[in-house]
C-alpha cells in the first residue's frame, strides 16, 4: 500500500501540474479563465492519476505505468514550449 | 470461460480501489472528521463569536460616533507603523462593534520581521476598546482547527487530507456503481450487523456526493493552491508572481510615502457614502499611507443584488478618484470563480436555513466517517489478517479521537462562557482545556475495556457540560441577555438553542445505547465494535 500511496500523490501531482500547463498553453481563452479551468483540473486530474495508480496491484506495475505516462505528458510539455510563444 | 476471463480485471481494479479506499480512509479518518466536525461548527462562525462576546459586553442601539473620531483616537493611543495598513471592520445588524487592527511599531534590530497587530473590539456609541478581539477565541479556534489544524504547516496537511478525501469519495463511487441508482435508498434494517452499517456508509455517502465532492474541491482550492500557483510563476509566467496576481485580479497599491500629512476627511465621507447605500453591504475598510498626501483606501463588501458578488473600490484620499474596481459589471473570471466556491463552501448565499441543512449534512459526513472505521474494525477483526495492536489504536482513535472532539468541543464552549473577560490568557486557557480534554478523552478509550459504556459516558458528560453552560449563561448574564433580546441581537439565542438541541440528541443516543439499563441487569454480552475484546 505504502509504494503505491507515494506513487499515486507523487507521480499525480507530477502528471497533474504538467498536463495543466499543457492545457494552458493549448486552450485558446481569456488569461483569467484559463487560471481558474487550470487549478480546478489540476485537482481533478490528480485525484484521477491516483485513482489509476491505486488500480493497479502491485507499486512497480504502477511505477511503470505512471512513468510511462509522465514521459509522455512531459514530451507533450518539451514541444509546446519550444514551439509556441512565451507569454 | 470467456465471461470469466472478460471479468475478472474489472473485478481485480474494484477489489484493489475496496482495499485502497478502506486503508486510506481510515488512515484520514482522525483528521477528517476533526475537519468535518470543527467545519460544522464554523458555519455558525458569526453566531458562537457573539455568543462569546455580547453578553460580556451588551451594546445598546444608539448613536454611533463618526468613525474618524474613533480611528483617530486609537492612533493616539497605539503606536501604530504608519508605514503599514490599517484595517477597520464595520458593525453590521448582527454584531454591533467596530474592530480595528493595527499594526504596531517594531521594535528596533526586528525592522524585517512581522510586528505586533493589535486588534480591538471597540464599542460604536462610545468609541472605548472594551477587549482585544482575540481574547474570546473560541470561534476563531474552531474555525482555524477546521483550516489548519492550528498547527505550523496545517494548511498544507489539511489541503492532503482533502486530495485524500476526493480520492475516497471518487473510489467509493467506483465501488458502489453498479448499485448507485438501484441501491440508492437501500437500509437493511433488519440484516446484521455489518450489513446495517454498510447501508448507512453508503446511503449516506451517495446522498451527501453532491455535498462532499464540492467540499473537497474547494478545500484543496483553499489550501493546496500554491503548488499551481508556483507552477505558473516558474513555467508560464518566469518568476514574475506580480503579474500571476494580476491575472488571477487581485489588485496591489503598493505606494510609497510621499511624506506630507493630509486631513483624511476625504476618506470618511467617501466610506458614509459608500455606507449609505441599499445595494451593497460594507464589510471592511483598509488604509494604505494613513494620513499622508499617498493615502488610499479599499473598500470591500458584498453586493446585495448579484449572487455571490464581492465588490471591492480603491479610492485616492486626496483627490476622491476611484483607482480600481470590482463588481458585477467588471470582474475578473478566477476571482470571482473562487469568490463563489468559497460562497458555496461556506453557505452563506442564503438565510440561516441554508447553514443548518449544511450543519446536518456536515454531521451526516462525521457519522459516515466513524461508520466507515467500524466497517474497518468489523472486517479485520474478521479476517484477522492485522495485529491486534492496530485494531487497538484504530478503535482508540475513533472512539477517543472522533468522540473526544465533541466532548472538548463542549468544554471549550463552558470555559469561554464562564473565564472573566479581563482575565490574563484567556484565549491559552481557553485551548488547554480543549486539548487536555481531548487527550483524556483519547487515553481512556484505549484504557476503558467497556468501549460502548465509556461511549456512553462521553456523551452523558457533553450533555452534562453543555446544561451546565447554559445554566452558566443565564446565572451569569440574565439581565444582559434580556437587554439584549430587547436590542434585536438574537443570534446569541439561536446559539442557546442550538446547545440546547444537541442536549436532546445526547440524552436520545445514550437512551439507544442501552448500556446502563443493560449494566443494571447484569448483562455482559457483546458483540459490537465498541464493546472491546
Amino acid at each position: 500500500m505504502w509504494p503505491k500511496s507515494i506513487i499515486a500523490f507523487l507521480g499525480g501531482l507530477l502528471l497533474s501540474v504538467s498536463i495543466m500547463l499543457s492545457l494552458y498553453l493549448l486552450l485558446p481563452l481569456a488569461i483569467d479563465i484559463k487560471l481558474l479551468l487550470g487549478l480546478l483540473s489540476g485537482f481533478l486530474i490528480w485525484v484521477a492519476v491516483m485513482v489509476y495508480c491505486y488500480s493497479f496491484n502491485n507499486g512497480k506495475a504502477v511505477a511503470v505505468a505512471c512513468g510511462k505516462l509522465l514521459m509522455l505528458s512531459l514530451l507533450v510539455n518539451a514541444v509546446l514550449f519550444w514551439t509556441l510563444p512565451p507569454l | 470461460m470467456n465471461t470469466q476471463t472478460m471479468k475478472r480485471p474489472q473485478n481485480k481494479l474494484i477489489k484493489n480501489l475496496t482495499e485502497s479506499h478502506s486503508w486510506i480512509g481510515v488512515i484520514i479518518s482522525p483528521l477528517l472528521f476533526l475537519i468535518f466536525w470543527a467545519g460544522a461548527v464554523t458555519l455558525f462562525y458569526e453566531e458562537v463569536k457573539q455568543w462569546a462576546v455580547l453578553p460580556q459586553f451588551p451594546v445598546a442601539v444608539q448613536q454611533e460616533l463618526p468613525l474618524q473620531e474613533i480611528v483617530e483616537s486609537k492612533l493616539a493611543q497605539h503606536d501604530f507603523d504608519y508605514k503599514e495598513h490599517l484595517m477597520v471592520q464595520m458593525p453590521s445588524e448582527h454584531d454591533p462593534y467596530y474592530k480595528v487592527y493595527l499594526d504596531l511599531v517594531r521594535e528596533e534590530g526586528k525592522e524585517d520581521e512581522h510586528g505586533e497587530v493589535v486588534s480591538l473590539l471597540i464599542d460604536p456609541n462610545t468609541g472605548v476598546s472594551v477587549a482585544d478581539k482575540e481574547d474570546f477565541f473560541l470561534g476563531d479556534f474552531l474555525y482555524q482547527l477546521h483550516y489548519n489544524l492550528n498547527l505550523p504547516g496545517g494548511t498544507y496537511l489539511v489541503g492532503i487530507i482533502s486530495l485524500f478525501f476526493l480520492f475516497a469519495l471518487v473510489s467509493g463511487v467506483f465501488i458502489h456503481a453498479k448499485k448507485f441508482f438501484k441501491h440508492f435508498f437501500l437500509y437493511r434494517h433488519d440484516k446484521n450487523r455489518r450489513d446495517k452499517l454498510l447501508d448507512l456508509h453508503n446511503v449516506v455517502g451517495v446522498m451527501t456526493l453532491p455535498f462532499t465532492l464540492m467540499y473537497a474541491i474547494s478545500g484543496l482550492v483553499f489550501n493546496l493552491a500554491i503548488i499551481y500557483q508556483i507552477a505558473f510563476v516558474v513555467f508560464i509566467y518566469q518568476g514574475d508572481q506580480d503579474t500571476l496576481f494580476k491575472d488571477a485580479g487581485f489588485t496591489l497599491f503598493d505606494e510609497p510615502q510621499i511624506e506630507k500629512t493630509i486631513d483624511m476627511s476625504g476618506a470618511y465621507q467617501i466610506i458614509d457614502e459608500v455606507r449609505a447605500r441599499d445595494d451593497f453591504h460594507l464589510r471592511n475598510v483598509i488604509f494604505y499611507n494613513y494620513g499622508d498626501e499617498a493615502a488610499i483606501i479599499q473598500l470591500r463588501g458584498n453586493d446585495l443584488v448579484n449572487f455571490s458578488q464581492k465588490d471591492e473600490f480603491f479610492y485616492r484620499v486626496k483627490t476622491g478618484e476611484l483607482l480600481n474596481k470590482t463588481d458585477i459589471s467588471n470582474y475578473n473570471v478566477f476571482r470571482k470563480g473562487r469568490e463563489i466556491i468559497a460562497t458555496l463552501h461556506f453557505g452563506d448565499f442564503a438565510g440561516v436555513d441554508v447553514r443548518v441543512l449544511y450543519f446536518i449534512l456536515s454531521l451526516a459526513i462525521c457519522a459516515m466517517i466513524v461508520i466507515g472505521n467500524m466497517l474497518w474494525l468489523d472486517k479485520r477483526v474478521l479476517q484477522q489478517n492485522v495485529t491486534q495492536r492496530s485494531i487497538s489504536i484504530i478503535r482508540g482513535l475513533t472512539l477517543g479521537g472522533c468522540g473526544g472532539l465533541v466532548l472538548a468541543t463542549a468544554v471549550a464552549f463552558f470555559i469561554e462562557r464562564v473565564l472573566p473577560a479581563t482575565m490574563l490568557n484567556r484565549a491559552d486557557w481557553l485551548v488547554y482545556s480543549f486539548v487536555g480534554s481531548l487527550l483524556l478523552a483519547m487515553v481512556l478509550a484505549y484504557i476503558v475495556d467497556d468501549k460502548k459504556r465509556y461511549l456512553a459516558q462521553m456523551i452523558l458528560a457533553t450533555v452534562v457540560i453543555l446544561a451546565v453552560t447554559l445554566v452558566a449563561d443565564w446565572i451569569l448574564f440574565g439581565a444582559q441577555l434580556i437587554q439584549l433580546w430587547q436590542s434585536g441581537f438574537q443570534s446569541v439565542f439561536a446559539v442557546e438553542v442550538g446547545l440546547l438541541l444537541f442536549i436532546c440528541l445526547g440524552l436520545w443516543v445514550v437512551k439507544k445505547l442501552n448500556v446502563f439499563k443493560r449494566l443494571q441487569a447484569n448483562n455482559v454480552a457483546s458483540t459490537g465494535v465498541f464493546e472491546g475484546s
